[in-house]
């Protein structure tokens, strides 16, 4: 365990004994990433905030059953991938149905944005069309960077599991953005 | 797939997906977020969880109505002690809260008497055997599991269950468990099993109801 996973795991420790604190940290440090994992998932700004709530509260909860077998952000994303499965589960629609933010920010009079904004769109669409297991697995290893392990991890799968989600996800994708030898 | 058009495939997507503007919450989602989750946290019970209960504790609850059901049975029956495999099966809707004993069948009345002490008399349904003829399956279920567990799964397809009120966040997705949902906890002896119905089904007669073993979500038995 290095010595960031080592404050964290502390820092979760407190949390379980009541500590608000402490788990107001582990908060901060990965708001943000479990938020856009939970967007790329669910493509529904709304849902990605209710789950990523939902994400913190179970893991507030459940504090007392980490055991440090992982790293503090690989649990949480645990967490926040279970709870997308559930809603995707409980919400059986097509994903994407609500535009990303950022296509509203972008300057609608400049052409270069405009198409870069729609190629955008074709990606995001792509990836939203994924089944879930292998979205999330090119999420994690292609989007936040995460290794297999870690992936491994993060989705309670085995890491040849991974390779072969990341590699047909891959694929879909390639297939979907126009790749015809993909 | 040659290797070489593999990397470049690989590449590529990457490369589209890099494309992407990052995503992050504006301040106002992220203090209304922070907000609701202390606001969630401090209305419920006391956090964090408690430690989970003892099987003992959890047991004795399930002994207690045990005593009570068995009777029961025995009025409806008229078939106590016919000297079947004890089984004691106890569905709850989370652990550690109230446990309902939904199946029971005894031919005496022991071990409902007095267990506040600890010194809880074993019922029969730990000594896990693999005799009985059974052909083992792969994951090495006892019969006596397996049987229990069908027993189990027929009392919950008559409704004999509390619904899950908590999402289960601890089984990731597996491919036994596509197109599969958590819907109630059954406790076997001292040990709980989730159990699964497909997605979107209501339990019926005719539910396949899969049983996990939560602590390494192996699939332990399809009834």
């Amino acid at each position: 365990m290095t010595t960031s996973h080592q404050e964290e795991f502390a820092l979760l420790a407190r949390a379980a004994e009541g500590d608000h604190d402490a788990f107001t940290r582990v908060m901060k440090t990965h708001e943000d990433r479990i938020f856009a994992v939970c967007m790329r998932m669910l493509a529904d700004r709304e849902a990605a905030l209710d789950v990523t709530q939902e994400t913190f509260i179970t893991a507030f909860r459940k504090a007392h059953q980490f055991k440090g077998n992982s790293a503090v952000g690989t649990w949480l994303y645990r967490i926040a991938v279970n709870n997308c499965y559930d809603h995707l589960r409980r919400n059986k629609r097509k994903p994407a149905d609500s535009l990303p933010e950022h296509f509203d920010q972008a300057d609608p009079f400049a052409t270069e944005a405009v198409e870069a904004s729609a190629h955008r769109k074709e990606i995001e669409e792509a990836l939203a069309s994924l089944p879930k297991e292998y979205r999330a697995a090119v999420i994690l290893a292609d989007m936040e960077g995460m290794s297999l392990p870690e992936v491994a991890q993060a989705l309670g799968v085995p890491v040849g599991t991974v390779k072969s989600r990341l590699f047909r996800g891959r694929r879909m994708l390639a297939e979907r953005l126009g790749e015809p030898n993909g | 797939m040659r290797s070489h058009d593999r990397e470049e495939m690989e590449a590529r997507v990457r490369e589209a997906l890099g494309s992407l503007d990052p995503i992050s919450m504006s301040e106002t989602e992220r203090s209304d977020l922070r907000r609701a989750v202390w606001s969630e946290i401090r209305s419920a019970a006391p956090a964090p969880e408690p430690a989970p209960v003892p099987w003992r504790h959890r047991l004795v609850g399930a002994v207690a109505v045990l005593a009570v059901v068995v009777g029961g049975v025995a009025m409806l029956d008229g078939a106590s002690g016919d000297g079947d495999a004890d089984a004691l099966f106890a569905l709850s809707a989370d652990e550690g809260s109230a446990t309902t004993v939904v199946a029971a069948e005894d031919g005496d009345d022991r071990s409902t008497e007095d267990f506040r002490g600890g010194a809880v008399e074993q019922p029969e349904t730990h000594q896990y055997s693999n005799g009985g003829g059974q052909e083992a399956d792969p994951i090495s279920i006892p019969p006596d599991l397996t049987a229990m567990l069908r027993r189990s799964a027929e009392n919950l397809r008559t409704g004999g269950f509390t619904p899950l009120t908590a999402p289960l966040v601890d089984c990731p997705a597996r491919d036994e468990l596509e197109g599969l949902t958590p819907f109630a906890t059954v406790t076997v002896g001292d040990t709980d099993y989730q159990a699964w119905k497909p997605d979107g089904e209501e339990v019926g007669p005719d539910t396949t109801i899969t049983f996990v073993d939560p602590g390494t979500c192996e699939v332990v038995a399809s009834e």
